[in-house]
């Protein structure tokens, strides 16, 4: 066990200690912008929605090789830097001969007029950045899809969208790669020493286990401390709510967690995979999953979300959950003694309440491969496009054998306390013809089924509206 | 190749500074507002003691604790810098506190006991309207003879246009830091939009003379009116507490404060009576346009004017008559936002013509072109200005040309005739930014056209 962590900033081995002054949950954006030299990271949300906070953390993978992303830096905890490298904005420029160079991606701000009043811009040029050394000549969507966790009030996007295609030209080459030797060899110097972690402060505990058997005694020992994966939901409770978490197990270290394999039927994802990894891996084989990931929160929020974390809080607008019910997919649950399998229609009881004894783990999410013929799809109805949360989502799918429905699955988020499925109009709709008359009388079963609520994201009947349609835009999609 | 901003260079490697990138020493102390939860009410209790006692809290200050005037009205004198006696919206600031960290600051306010009891309040226009609770006498700006000119007319039109509130979110939320200097001196580096009145007003809430007070803007992250004059907020806050402490003090909004506490855009409420004949051709124009101004006048008055003088778009109208009625609510103070009133102003307009095109079954392009202004007659507003270097026919020409608006409206009709469920737009639209009245060092009187 070991009481500090590590991580690489300004080309050096940066090692923190916790006590009094130094919380394990400061997040990596207020110990930035506590130092004299990286004040060039801003604050203009603490709650992950505008992207000026964003930084690159550069990440050793088996390949032996440096993978960059920008995340949120307020949204962070430094031990969760634990073993990587942290780079700002102020990194990028070098200094030579009285010369201040710019990076390519800043140079390209500059000449195409990125920034107007500049708050955005060092949280807009660390997310191109990440583009720059991980995408060669981007299309426009790829673009837009890595800046859509920044926003800018001031230059209306063209020129910065501009700026980012100009930029990513090189290949990824840049001043980063001819350091990279050095990087990797500062990085492998802490893994190699790296233990789990355990640091206790006169207020708080915070552990970080480097496997999943040392998680689950921990988590045995201790059912009550707060879990954190990607840490995007909790980490807004200190952020926003300014709670002291007083015991936490970080389950971001753990590599068993983070692992993808598949049988010819099944796909299994580790509950620790970010959201962006499973988007990548859903691409072909579960197009709505895919979807479902596309228009989740902005590129940075799923860099560091996860499966684990969106399932863990068992929220009626989590937007995986309406998407894993059409798929019928299953979640392994672990404790120290036992390992479980519940199906999906089975997990959540109520209000954020799910299905896991508080000893348990969620370890997996297991997605079996549509029958050939299914039909699965997402929805996702909101105020924009990205960023934002669902008001109503659905989870579709459908089977259609000799003109008839053979099977369908109808799941809704934020229409009850729980993502629910229809059970009257998918029983209306089971062995008939796939008609949009017979799709119009299930629309009107669908409302005795929910009474949604009127909140800040809109009003009950638009709700009630908007679910019904949702079913009506699945049949024009599907119907021939 | 574009000519480069004057600071992208350091915006690009973070090194432009803004307020909360300042080095401050270690005296440096932490700003807090505690603000009203209630709507409108008396305050009732208000505890400041356990407070007070908590270590590393150094000021604890409400509205008696003001040297000066409890007044940051920027026109008129209807904004208390602390809540009195009585609240009049949720986030009007009652208490400030001065900490040596924001940890502090936040304990602080969690031992701070406020009672209302709590009154009737305003919380949208209709209600407003209904009470009739003006923030100032209605104004009025007509040409000719509306409502002789609507009954002779062929067509008449009435309805009504809503607009919303808009919040700025500039990035960087209301911040300022003042630092104490000689005997009553401040340095205020104050993220505004308009240095020389958030001067003036530090001045008064401390009652010494401007000549104490410097403020000073480097930079600013982003206003878009909402640092027009609420930018001075943080800044008399925050003196008060460096007055009070005789050591530097800092605020900088945290996001949720930020927009719960500050105004928004000005929502609308704009009623209308057209009168037109078979072409679309508009003889007679009642507007009545009623606008939120929130619980204090700010600039509410003058946004109104601005939405009057805009009223027009680009049309010439012979009878017209605009009247304007901005209303007091129990929300925060509505303010400055890009446009200052003449995006509403202009909405009415437009979304007239378009009704009156969809009634006759036209293009609303078509409308527009034969309502436009005149060049060498029907050339006067309704405010009795003449527009000069009139280039509105010659735009419209070349923009329905270049954006091959007929064919391309053609095959937008011939989409949603076929289409049940998915329909496509065009829309031509004029847009008048009139640089006028209000501020007469500003007038400068010419009109120019934008095409969208
Ligand atoms: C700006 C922003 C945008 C967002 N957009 C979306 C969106 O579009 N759609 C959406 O659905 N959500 C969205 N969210 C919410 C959140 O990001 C997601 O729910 C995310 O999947 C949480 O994952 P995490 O790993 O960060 O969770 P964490 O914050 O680490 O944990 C969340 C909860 O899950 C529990 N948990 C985590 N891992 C496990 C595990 N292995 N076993 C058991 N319990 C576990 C934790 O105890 C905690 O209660 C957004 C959040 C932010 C801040
Ligand atoms: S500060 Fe806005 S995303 Fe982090
Ligand atoms: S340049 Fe001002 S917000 Fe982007």
């Amino acid at each position: 066990m070991q009481q500090t962590i590590s991580f690489v900033l300004d080309d050096k081995i940066q090692t923190l200690a916790f006590n009094e002054q130094l919380s394990p949950t400061t997040t990596v954006l207020n110990y930035l912008r506590n130092s004299p030299v990286h004040k060039g990271v801003k604050e203009g949300c603490a709650e992950g929605d505008c992207g000026a906070c964003t930084v690159a953390i550069g990440e050793l993978g088996a390949d032996g090789k440096l993978h960059y992303h920008a995340i949120d830096s307020c949204l962070v905890f430094l031990p969760m830097l634990n073993g990587k490298q942290l780079i700002t904005v102020e990194n990028l420029m070098q200094r030579g001969g009285g010369e201040e160079i710019l990076h390519p991606v800043q140079k390209e701000m500059v000449e195409c007029n990125g920034s107007q009043c500049g708050y955005c811009t060092p949280g807009i040029v660390m997310s191109i950045f990440s583009l720059y050394k991980t995408e060669n000549n981007p299309t426009k969507e790829i673009i837009e899809d890595s800046l859509t966790g920044n926003l800018c009030r001031c230059t209306g996007y063209k020129p910065i969208i501009e700026a980012a295609a100009k930029a990513c030209v090189n290949n990824g080459v840049d001043f980063f790669t001819k350091n990279e030797k050095h990087i990797i060899g500062l990085l492998t110097q802490i893994k190699k020493d790296s233990q789990s972690v355990d640091i206790e402060t006169k207020k708080q505990k915070y552990f970080q286990p480097k496997t999943k058997a040392e998680a689950l005694e921990l988590r045995d020992k201790k059912p009550n401390s707060i879990l954190i994966s990607g840490a995007t939901d909790v980490a807004l409770r200190v952020t926003k709510r300014h709670d002291l978490l007083e015991e936490i197990i970080d389950l971001s270290h753990i590599e068993e967690l983070k692992k993808c394999t598949r049988t010819d039927y099944v796909i299994k994802f580790g509950a620790g995979m970010s959201l962006e990894e499973v988007k990548k891996v859903s691409k072909n084989e579960l197009p709505a999953l895919n979807e479902a990931l596309t228009v989740f929160g902005s590129k940075q929020i799923r860099t560091l979300a996860t499966f684990g974390g969106n399932l863990g809080s068992g929220s009626p607008i989590g937007d995986t959950l309406p998407v894993l019910m059409a798929y019928n997919a299953d979640i392994k649950l672990q404790s120290v003694n036992e390992e479980r399998i519940v199906n999906m229609n089975n997990y959540v009881l109520s209000y954020r309440v799910t299905a896991r004894k508080p000893n348990e783990l969620i370890t997996k999410v297991i997605i079996p491969k549509p029958v050939a013929g299914t039909i699965v799809k997402f929805y996702k109805v909101s105020k924009r496009k990205d960023l934002d949360i669902s008001t109503v989502s659905a989870g579709f799918s459908l089977l259609i054998e000799k003109n008839k429905v053979s099977a369908i699955t109808l799941a809704y988020g934020g229409m009850a306390a729980i993502t629910k499925r229809v059970a009257k109009a998918e029983a209306f709709l089971m062995g008939n013809e796939w008609t949009r008359e017979n799709v119009e009388q299930a629309m009107e079963l669908i409302a005795g089924d929910f009474t949604p609520i009127s909140d800040a994201r809109s009003g009950a009947e638009f709700r009630s509206v908007a679910a019904k349609n949702l079913l009506l835009k699945f049949w024009n999609e599907t119907h021939h | 190749m574009n000519i480069p901003h004057d600071s992208a260079h350091k915006h690009v490697s973070g090194q432009s500074v803004y307020i909360d990138d300042i080095q401050v020493n270690s005296q440096l102390l932490i700003g807090r507002i505690v603000y009203s939860k209630c709507a409108h009410g008396k305050i009732k209790t208000l505890d400041l003691e356990a407070a007070k006692k908590l270590q590393g809290v150094h000021a604890v200050l409400c509205y008696k604790d003001i040297p000066g005037a409890n007044q940051m009205g920027p026109v008129i004198h209807d904004e208390p810098c602390l809540a009195a006696d009585e609240v009049i919206c949720v986030g009007q600031a009652i208490v400030l506190i001065a900490a040596e960290t924001e940890e502090i600051a936040i304990a602080a306010e969690k031992l701070i006991r406020i009672e209302y009891e709590e009154q009737e309040a305003i919380l949208n226009l209709r209600t407003a309207i209904a009470k009739n609770s003006l923030l100032a006498p209605a104004r009025t700006m007509k040409r000719g003879d509306a409502d002789a000119a609507l009954k002779k007319a062929k067509h008449i039109l009435k309805g009504e246009l809503e607009t919303g509130a808009q919040e700025h979110w500039y990035l960087e939320t209301q911040s300022c830091l003042c630092v104490p200097g000689e005997q009553q001196e401040i340095t205020a580096y104050s993220s505004t939009q308009h240095p020389s009145e958030t001067q003036a007003i530090i001045a008064e809430v401390l009652g010494v003379g401007k000549n104490e007070i410097v403020v000073e803007t480097r930079r600013m992250g982003g206003g878009f009116g909402g640092k027009e004059t609420q930018g001075n907020w943080a800044a008399a806050w925050s003196a008060l507490l460096c007055n009070a402490t005789k050591r530097p003090v800092k605020i900088r909004l945290f996001r949720d404060d930020d927009q719960i506490i500050t105004g928004k855009r000005h929502p609308y409420l704009i009623q209308y009576e057209v009168g037109f004949d078979d072409v679309g051709k508009i003889s007679a124009l009642k507007f009545e346009q009623h606008a939120d101004g929130g619980c204090a006048t700010d600039l509410s008055l003058a946004i109104l004017e601005r939405a009057m003088l805009h009223a027009d778009s680009s049309y010439f109208i012979a009878n017209m008559e605009v009247i304007g009625k901005a209303y007091k609510t129990n929300l925060p103070s509505n303010t400055a936002f890009r446009g200052f009133g003449g995006p509403q102003g202009m909405a009415g307009m437009e979304s007239v013509i378009d009704r009156i095109a969809r009634f006759l079954k036209k293009d609303a392009v078509d409308v527009r072109k034969i309502n436009f202004y005149g060049i060498d007659k029907d050339n006067i507003t309704h405010y009795g200005q003449e527009v000069e270097l009139n280039r509105l026919d010659t735009m419209y020409e070349q923009l329905m040309k270049s954006s091959d608006y007929r064919s391309r409206r053609k095959a937008v009709d011939e989409f949603n005739s076929k289409n049940e469920f998915y329909k496509k737009r065009i829309s031509f639209n004029a847009c008048k930014i009139w640089y006028i009245v209000y501020y007469v060092v500003f007038k400068s009187g010419r009109c120019f056209g934008k095409y969208l």
